[in-house]
């Protein structure tokens, strides 16, 4: 396992991300809906890895649209998108947002999901994002 | 064939904030390498400030400095998408975000890229773009 870390700008929400994945080939996706592309979004997620999310829950916002099936949080003081989650259980990581590198840098795949029902939408989510630990400070 | 400057809307994606920048068909666009830029994708298309209105949603922005403390990062507080801002490099004009003009009337974009890890040997070059024109 490879431990990388960052987060938002001004450092109110943190992640880190531990994978076996190898960076050279990590898929790493360029989702085409509006709100992703808007923030210029890349995501990977490892559903054998671990997303760790820190920050107090006042300093985040969770952000919910379309069919409000994921929490997309944004530091409410920088803007920042830095990762997705279900359930509280699951995540997936922008590593543009988040500024992972090296995925960061990596070309990434656009990906379309706008044909999903929100139940086929979770079924995806719960079997490819990364199992996910919250650490909110009050 | 290029045509004359037409005001273009955008906006973030929640449509709480929504802008107008008057964009020629073709304009220069630039992606940006400093800390701040590559977190947000941002896409940099700079313009005078007689180029640039609020439509709506100023109540919905919020403003987050650093460091200098010169640029105006602004984004929406409801979706934290960041459409446009004041940039320290452009302060007398507004640098909006490419990814936030609408498709239907978005120009063309002749993209190159910015070094912003070495800013201040830089930002001299951006200078015109903001200057109001005839």
């Amino acid at each position: 396992m490879s431990l990388y870390a960052g987060g938002c700008h001004c450092g109110r929400l943190s992640a880190r991300f531990e994978t076996a994945l190898d960076p050279e080939t990590i898929e790493v996706r360029a989702d085409q809906c509006g709100f992703c592309r808007r923030h210029g979004a890349k995501t990977v997620s490892d559903p054998h890895g671990r997303l760790t999310l820190a920050f107090r829950e006042a300093d985040v916002r969770r952000h919910r649209f379309g069919a409000r099936t994921a929490d997309f949080l944004i530091c409410r003081t920088c803007g920042h998108y830095v990762a997705a989650v279900i359930d509280d259980g699951f995540g997936v990581l922008n590593v543009v947002g988040a500024d992972i590198q090296p995925f960061a840098v990596l070309q990434a795949v656009p990906v379309d999901y706008d044909d999903e029902t929100p139940a086929s939408r979770l079924e995806r989510r719960r079997a490819r994002w990364t199992p996910v630990t919250l650490e909110i400070a009050a | 064939m290029s045509g004359g400057p037409i005001w273009r809307a955008g906006g973030c994606h929640c449509g709480a904030v929504r802008f107008e920048a008057k964009l020629a068909d073709e304009v220069d666009a630039r992606t940006c390498t400093c800390s701040m830029c590559e977190k947000v994708g941002f896409v940099h298309v700079i313009v005078p400030e007689s180029r640039f209105r609020l439509l709506q949603g100023a109540d919905k922005i919020t403003t987050y400095t650093f460091n200098t403390h010169l640029a105006k990062h602004t984004f929406c507080s409801v979706c934290g998408v960041k459409a446009f801002y004041r940039p320290r490099s452009n302060p007398d004009g507004w640098s909006v975000n490419a990814r936030c003009l609408d498709e239907a009337t978005r120009p063309w974009l002749l993209l190159s890229e910015f070094d912003g890890r070495n800013w201040e040997a830089h930002a001299d070059d951006l200078k015109h773009l903001s200057e109001e024109g005839p």
